[in-house]
C-alpha cells in the first residue's frame, strides 16, 4: 500500500474542489462568462494545475510580486484557511501577520490559483511623496498592479470614484450590452496610486430567457406592481440580477444570475426604489431601496 | 479570533463583577422595519431583520452587551434611552438632515420605526446630545442611512467622535464613525455591512475592515461610505480589551 503523505492545506483543498464539484454546480443552462477582455473570470492569471491548489501561488510571492512588495521580515502567515466566496466559489485565504498581530496582507485564491481578492493592511492615507495622480495615471497605475499580480486587465476605461481618502477604480462587467450589477474588476488605490486592494468578482449567469419582453411592457408591468403614490422616473434597463429570496427580500448571491428589467421610481415619500422584472416572464425578481 | 479572548474575559468578569456591567459595555441595535415592507412598500422585505442581526452577532463576538430594538420597538424613547449609555451602536433607517424644530436650523439624524410608514418621528443630534450628556465617545458608531457619512452630518459629534481620519499607524481617538454619503441603497449596504462585520469579527482593524469592505461587490454609485475615527481601532467592548493581542 502506497501512503501518500499530503500537507493539511492540500489536504483542505482537495476536500474544498471535491465539494465545491458537488455543490456549486452551475446548472446546464447557465452561461460560462464569456465577455472578453473584460471578464474578470478569464483566469488569465490561473495555472492549469490538475491537482487542486497546487498551483495556489504562495502569499511570500504575492508579497514579492506587488508593486510596493512588502518587506518580509517579521511578518508570518497565517497558514491559510479555505473559504466559500458570497457567489459560491471555493477560495483560499492567507494572511500575512506582523509583531503586533496586524495584517499587512491578504489574499483570497481560487483553487487554481487566480487572485480573487486582496487587500493591503496599513496603507497610508497621506500620500508620502506628496503626489496626487490625476484619474488618467490612476488608471494607468491600477493596470500596472493588475499586471504585476497576473491579473487580466480588463478592456476600457474604468469608472473612478473618491472613497473615504481612496479611490475606487471598477471596470463594470457586462454581458451582451448588460450590466451585471457588483461584478467586475475593482482596484482601491491610495491618492498617490499605492495598492489598497483589488477585487475580482464574476457571478454564474443563467441563461437569458428565449424570448426579452420590451422596455414598454416591462414599465407597464412594473407599474401594476407599485404602492399607491409610487411613480416611475426613470426608463427601463437591461441587467443582470442577483435573484431575491422572495421578491423584495435579501438577495441570493450564490444563485445564478437572471436577466432582468431594472425599473426605477419613487415611493410617495420621495424615497427612490428599484424593481428588477424577469426579463421573459416580467414576473418580480427583487427590490432594492434607498433609505 | 477573539473568541476564546473573551471567553476568558467574560469568566474572569463574572468573578470579579457579579453586579450590573460597567458602563459604555452596552451596544444599541435600531432598525426600522415597518418602513420597509408592505403596506408601505410594495414588498416583504426581512432586510433590516437581517442587517440587525449581522451586526448584533458581531457586537456579541466583540464583547458587547447588545439590545436592540427592531421594528415598532424601535421609536424615539426607546432609542434615546438605549444611545444614552451606549458604547457602540448600529442604526439602520432613513436618514438626513432635519430640521430641528427649536432652533430652526438644520441638524441630522434619522427616523424612527414607530409602526410608521412615512413621517415617522426623527431623532436628532440634540437629542442625543442631550440624552448623553458627558458619557465618554461612542466606540463603534455604524449609521446605516443616508446622508449621515456626509461631512455637514452633525451624528458623529453627538457620539463623541471628531470628524477626522487617523490614519494607520498614528494614535487616534478610541472610536469610529461609519456612514454613507448621498443615497444608500439597501442591496449594495447589505454587501458592504456583511463584509464590514465579517471582518471586524475576525479581528480586522475597523479601518482595514472598512478598507476589505470596499472590495464587497457593490457600485460606488449605489452607496459611498465615509468613515472618522482611528483606522487602527479595534471595536473591542471594555470588557474584551486587554485579554485581546490588539489592544
Amino acid at each position: 500500500m502506497t501512503n501518500l503523505h499530503l500537507s493539511p492545506r492540500a489536504t483542505v483543498l482537495i476536500a474544498v474542489a471535491l465539494l465545491s464539484a458537488a455543490a456549486c454546480a452551475a446548472p446546464p443552462t447557465a452561461l460560462a462568462p464569456s465577455d472578453g477582455a473584460a471578464d474578470p473570470s478569464s483566469e488569465a492569471n490561473g495555472t492549469s494545475g490538475s491537482l487542486a491548489g497546487a498551483s495556489a501561488r504562495p502569499i511570500r510571492t504575492i508579497a514579492l510580486t506587488l508593486l510596493e512588495p512588502l518587506a518580509l521580515a517579521g511578518l508570518v502567515s497565517d497558514g491559510g484557511t479555505a473559504i466559500s466566496s458570497e457567489g459560491g466559489e471555493a477560495r483560499w485565504l492567507e494572511r500575512l501577520i506582523d509583531a503586533q498581530g496586524r495584517e499587512r496582507l491578504a489574499v483570497e485564491s481560487t483553487l487554481i490559483g487566480a487572485i480573487r481578492r486582496l487587500q493591503r493592511g496599513g496603507v497610508p492615507l497621506d500620500a508620502p511623496s506628496g503626489i496626487v495622480l490625476s484619474n488618467a495615471a490612476l488608471a494607468t497605475r491600477a493596470a500596472a498592479h493588475l499586471t504585476a499580480l497576473g491579473v487580466a486587465v480588463p478592456s476600457g476605461v474604468p469608472a473612478i470614484t473618491a472613497v473615504a481618502g481612496r479611490q475606487v477604480l471598477s471596470w463594470a462587467r457586462r454581458m451582451n450590452g448588460a450590466l451585471v450589477p457588483g461584478d467586475g474588476t475593482r482596484v482601491v488605490l491610495a491618492l498617490d496610486g499605492a495598492l489598497v486592494g483589488l477585487a475580482v468578482d464574476s457571478s454564474p449567469l443563467g441563461a437569458a430567457p428565449s424570448k426579452v419582453r420590451t422596455a414598454s411592457e416591462a414599465l407597464t408591468a412594473a407599474t401594476t406592481l407599485l404602492p399607491a403614490g409610487a411613480t416611475i422616473t426613470g426608463v427601463a434597463v437591461l441587467g443582470w440580477i442577483a435573484p431575491a429570496l422572495g421578491a423584495g427580500d435579501e438577495e441570493q448571491t450564490s444563485a445564478p444570475r437572471r436577466l432582468a428589467w431594472r425599473v426605477r421610481g419613487s415611493f410617495a415619500d420621495g424615497s427612490p426604489f428599484e424593481i428588477d422584472l424577469d426579463a421573459g416572464s416580467l414576473g418580480p425578481l427583487a427590490w432594492d431601496w434607498a433609505r | 479570533m477573539f473568541g476564546a479572548l473573551l471567553s476568558a474575559a467574560t469568566l474572569a468578569g463574572s468573578i470579579a463583577i457579579p453586579l450590573l456591567p460597567p458602563p459604555q459595555t452596552g451596544a444599541a441595535v435600531l432598525a426600522n422595519v415597518t418602513a420597509f415592507n408592505r403596506p408601505c412598500v410594495g414588498f416583504t422585505s426581512t432586510t433590516p431583520q437581517r442587517l440587525a442581526a449581522t451586526a448584533t452577532a458581531a457586537l456579541r463576538a466583540l464583547g458587547w452587551d447588545v439590545a436592540s430594538a427592531v421594528g415598532p420597538s424601535f421609536d424615539s424613547a426607546n432609542s434615546l434611552r438605549m444611545i444614552a449609555p451606549a458604547g457602540a451602536i448600529y442604526v439602520h433607517s432613513h436618514g438626513d438632515h432635519y430640521v430641528d424644530p427649536a432652533t430652526g436650523k438644520r441638524s441630522s439624524g434619522f427616523r424612527v420605526d414607530g409602526a410608521m410608514c412615512a413621517n415617522a418621528p426623527k431623532v436628532i443630534a440634540p437629542q442625543i446630545v442631550a440624552q448623553r450628556g458627558a458619557t465618554t465617545p461612542i466606540v463603534l458608531a455604524v449609521v446605516s442611512t443616508c446622508h449621515n457619512g456626509e461631512r455637514s452630518s452633525k451624528l458623529p459629534a453627538a457620539f463623541g467622535i471628531a470628524m477626522r481620519k487617523a490614519a494607520p499607524g498614528v494614535s487616534g481617538p478610541r472610536s469610529f464613525y461609519l456612514g454613507y454619503v448621498g443615497i444608500s441603497w439597501v442591496r449594495a449596504a447589505a454587501r458592504f455591512e456583511r463584509a464590514f462585520w465579517r471582518e471586524v469579527r475576525d479581528g480586522s482593524s475597523a479601518g482595514g475592515a472598512f478598507e476589505r469592505a470596499l472590495l464587497a461587490g457593490f457600485d460606488p454609485i449605489d452607496l459611498l461610505p465615509e468613515w472618522w475615527g482611528s483606522y487602527d481601532l479595534y471595536p473591542l467592548a471594555p470588557s474584551a480589551r486587554g485579554v485581546a493581542s490588539h489592544d
